[in-house]
């Protein structure tokens, strides 16, 4: 039961972090999010690259 | 097979969202690197290459869609490569071939593989979430191996109790116990540094209780090495902290905790370590680098991966009398120099050395870049965090044989993509306090 508990939790996460990092670095268009920190994130994915 | 079934879905999932751009395929391929699917459940598609495919589509996007302002050609880049290069040169001489080409068949892979990183990871985002992949890759064994500890009291020295159920990367004690302490400062860094988690009480607590349980993973396994690593996290925690005698007293107390809750046989195990006279395991490592230096003071160059294989000694049988002896043969190195040493000679250690050094280098000039902007703050921290990584890799490592593991290749491309990060916003950026030849080195193109 640990074991299914940590692939389900871990496994989530890392989805969850590759979907929100996605959407900052505006990658992904149905993910985009129109805020600050996303703002900043593209505009860096502009000057270094995504 | 449900869990096959659902890991087979994860890595559609995590594939799919890497089609977005090729900085997230990349951080798939840390996660099948680290977490590595085909040793936790795989009914479905055993033979399937599945860090190739992701690997080979990261490269493949970026060489396609991206390239966009790349990092400098560094060092550290240098180094890599030629230590890619030799430890392939050693391999055509290797003394066991077919071992050694089939650890340069996983080792080479994420040498190489971390030579590419600076490449795509440049933005503060992209450097935290491959942070945070990396921390939830791992977590996947430190979760189970910690939470049965502390329930258990830890299985005894070589017990498997992590996802991976093979004597093998993650599944090896020593190497799971070196990946848990080098992981704990980045999980205290993302404890005040999250905002791809955005940060609130909650994920304070979840990155802390994750350092707990990698704590609780080190003394599970039972590694006297890794109890060292802990010494070497407390001891940079403590010199970094502004608040030192409340850190003091909560070390003290999770001493106490240990010393008060762990079981009969990890005391007997710990207290070898002031033992050497009577601990075999101690004697055969001494003996194991003693045929190490021999051997390379005739092949300089070193005998190839696994060149360990061959040694042969004898070890005096403890208590006998009549100076009875038994043979030992093809032991591990037990020490990532030694195994460095023994496997590709001096100019391998060199390099690897180099490439080690080189880190330190790129994290200080981080350090240094980025005290004049305040905002840059959390690079600073990130960069002390892997400082005090690398700091127990070397503790640790001087004991354990992890020099090719992949995690140590993901600090030193890290080390790179946050020193070219922070040398970039410079150069945009006014730097008030830079002053001398810093400031004119950074003006350049």
């Amino acid at each position: 039961m640990i074991d299914t508990f940590a692939i389900l939790t871990t496994t989530i996460a890392v989805l969850y972090i590759l979907v929100r990092a996605a959407a900052f670095d505006r990658s992904l268009p149905w993910f985009e999010k129109d805020d600050a920190q996303s703002a900043k994130a593209a505009a860096e994915r502009d000057r270094f690259g995504s | 097979m449900v869990r096959s079934l659902y890991l087979v879905a994860v890595y559609l999932a995590i594939f799919g969202i890497g089609l977005g751009a090729p900085f997230l395929l990349t951080l798939g391929y840390v996660w099948v690197d680290i977490f590595r699917p085909e040793n936790v459940a795989w009914d479905l598609l055993p033979d399937l290459p599945v860090a190739m495919v992701m690997g080979g589509a990261a490269i493949g996007s970026y060489l396609v869609l991206d390239r966009v302002a790349p990092p400098r050609i560094s060092a550290i880049l240098i180094f890599t490569l030629l230590f890619c290069g030799w430890v392939t040169a050693t391999s055509f001489w290797a003394v066991v071939p077919i071992p050694a080409w089939n650890k340069w068949d996983w080792a080479f892979k994420g040498m190489l593989f971390s030579a590419f990183i600076p490449f795509v990871i440049r933005s503060r985002n992209q450097i935290e979430a491959f942070v945070q992949v990396y921390i939830f890759s791992l977590a996947a064994n430190i979760i189970p191996f910690g939470a049965k500890t502390a329930l258990s009291g830890g299985g005894g020295y070589a017990q498997q109790l992590g996802l991976i159920n093979r004597n093998f990367f993650l599944g090896e004690s020593d190497t799971l116990a070196a990946a848990a302490a080098m992981a704990i400062p980045l999980m205290l860094y993302l404890a005040t540094h999250t905002r791809i988690i955005p940060r609130n009480r909650w994920t304070t607590i979840g990155y802390t209780g994750l350092a707990l349980l990698a704590v609780l993973t080190i003394i599970g396994t039972h590694e006297r090495a890794g109890i060292l690593g802990l010494g070497v996290v407390a001891c940079s925690l403590w010199i970094k902290s502004r608040q030192k005698l409340p850190l003091a007293a909560l070390f003290a107390a999770i001493g106490m905790v240990i010393a008060v809750t762990a079981p009969t046989d990890w005391w007997e195990r710990m207290s070898t370590m002031s033992n050497i006279e009577n601990d075999g395991s101690i004697t055969v490592r001494l003996k194991v680098w003693e045929w190490t230096l021999d051997y390379v003071s005739e092949h300089p160059n070193g005998g190839g991966f696994q060149a360990y294989r061959i040694n042969e000694f004898e070890i005096p049988v403890k208590g006998a009398e009549n100076g009875e002896v038994r043979i030992e043969v093809g032991r591990a190195y037990h020490s990532m120099f030694f195994e460095v040493l023994g496997e590709h000679g001096w100019l391998g250690l060199g390099l690897f050395l180099g490439l080690i050094l080189l880190s330190f280098r790129a994290l200080r000039q981080t350090v240094r870049y980025s005290r004049s902007l305040p905002h840059l703050a959390w690079a600073r921290d990130l960069a002390s965090a892997l400082q005090a990584s690398l700091l127990v890799m070397l503790t640790v490592g001087a004991f354990i044989g992890i020099a090719f593991q992949p995690f140590v290749y993901y600090i030193v491309a890290l080390s790179v993509s946050l020193r070219e990060y922070a040398r970039r916003v410079l150069e945009q950026e006014p730097a008030p306090l830079l002053v001398g030849n810093e400031s004119l080195a950074l003006a350049r193109p």
